[in-house]
């Protein structure tokens, strides 16, 4: 294998027959050049034990292995060095974090539990803003149309009742009016009738 | 050559004559053997078939035992087993306050079930007592399997609305026809 360091002069020296002198370099930066290049390598060995020495030197030091105690400035504080102090107070700052965290959750929830727990003051102004008074009821079962008698469904029974009101001559009620001829007569009777024998879907009055 | 050839067509002709008179024996026993069998299957296939799709009518009776109060009101559901069972008309009681049929969804007619309903706001002396027939249902019924009947009451009462505990059967009075 050829150095190419050794053809430095040579180089230097077909650069100057050549008539191109700047290329021509000093002979004292050749030789430093090639004692650098030639020169011993380094003791790694050495390099090694001196590492290594200087890192035990380091963790046995008192600032490493000194527990100081926590006081409220060190809150947030890192130092900047990263010594062995810093990183007990990050993971102390980690945990009161973690914990502050949990704490204000738990009030949250309280808080909540608290507002959905209390009772409600119907005249409170801001109750009636969240809660207005529903202005359309859901229809009761006796609101069928063809329930006469009231029982939630409409069947049979429902025809005979109105029946014997149409024969007795009893109140009636505009509901009963099935076939909507604006009267409640025989008719509406055996609508109720025909509807109470449905078989598909059952009464659909 | 020649007398080759000839032995050759000679061999063929025969074999040829061979495998006809063994088709036209095995085709004679195939048609003995039909001749025997098939009568009896064939006999019994159709009458299977016949049973499957015979058709008869038949009448249920619907009965009410109001015990010894007056029946003014009454709401029930017949069914039977479908697929077999069709209604082809429903007919009023034997007693006279229902002798008219009772309401029933015309959609009821050629299916299983159907809904009865009917009342009469008749004094209480005119209103049948005990066990009646308040209803018989015509039916339509397709093979020799026997239908199963059901039937709930949703309503029965008494004058003025007031229910009652009845009993309510069927019963098939006809025989088929």
């Amino acid at each position: 294998m050829v150095d190419p360091l050794d053809n430095l002069n040579d180089d230097a020296g077909d650069a100057g027959n050549s008539g191109d002198e700047a290329l021509k370099l000093p002979a004292a930066l050749v030789a430093k050049l090639k004692a650098d290049a030639t020169g011993g390598q380094p003791d790694w060995s050495r390099v090694d034990a001196k590492v290594l020495g200087a890192a035990a030197e380091h963790f046995a030091s008192d600032a490493f292995t000194q527990e100081r105690p926590v006081v409220a400035g060190r809150i947030g504080q890192t130092g900047g060095n990263g010594t062995g102090s810093d990183r007990g107070g990050w993971r102390i700052n980690r945990f009161i974090g973690v914990a502050a965290g949990f704490a204000a959750a738990a009030m949250v929830g309280i808080v909540l539990w608290i507002q959905s727990n209390s009772p409600r003051d119907a005249t409170a102004p801001q109750n009636r803003a969240i809660n207005p008074p529903s202005t359309h009821q859901l229809p009761s079962l006796a609101a069928l149309p063809g329930d006469v008698n009231g029982d939630g469904r409409v069947d049979i029974l429902d025809a005979y009742v109105l029946q014997r009101r149409l024969e007795t001559a009893a109140a009636l009620e505009a509901r009963w009016d099935i076939n909507g001829d604006g009267r409640v007569d025989a008719q509406d009777v055996d609508a109720i009738a025909v509807e109470s024998v449905k078989l598909d879907g059952g009464p659909r009055l | 050559m020649k007398i080759l050839i000839c032995i050759t067509m000679l061999m063929a002709a025969a074999a040829s004559r061979d495998l006809m008179t063994h088709r036209a024996a095995s085709a004679q026993s195939f048609a003995s053997a039909l001749s025997d069998s098939a009568p009896a299957d064939l006999a019994d296939a159709r009458q299977e078939v016949a049973a499957q799709r015979a058709v008869r009518f038949a009448s249920v009776d619907v009965m009410i035992d109001t015990k010894d109060l007056p029946l003014a009101v009454y709401q029930l559901e017949f069914s039977a087993t479908k697929e077999i069972v069709k209604i082809v008309g429903i007919e009023g009681s034997s007693h006279e306050a229902f002798r008219e049929a009772p309401h029933y969804d015309p959609q009821a007619i050629q299916r299983e079930r159907v809904i009865l309903a009917a009342f009469n706001t008749a004094a209480a002396d005119k209103l049948p007592r005990g066990k009646v027939r308040i209803a018989t249902i015509h039916l339509q019924i397709t093979g020799d399997v026997e239908p199963v009947y059901q039937v709930n009451a949703s309503v029965i009462a008494t004058v003025d609305g007031k229910p009652i505990d009845a009993a309510v059967t069927v019963q098939t009075t006809r025989a088929p026809l």
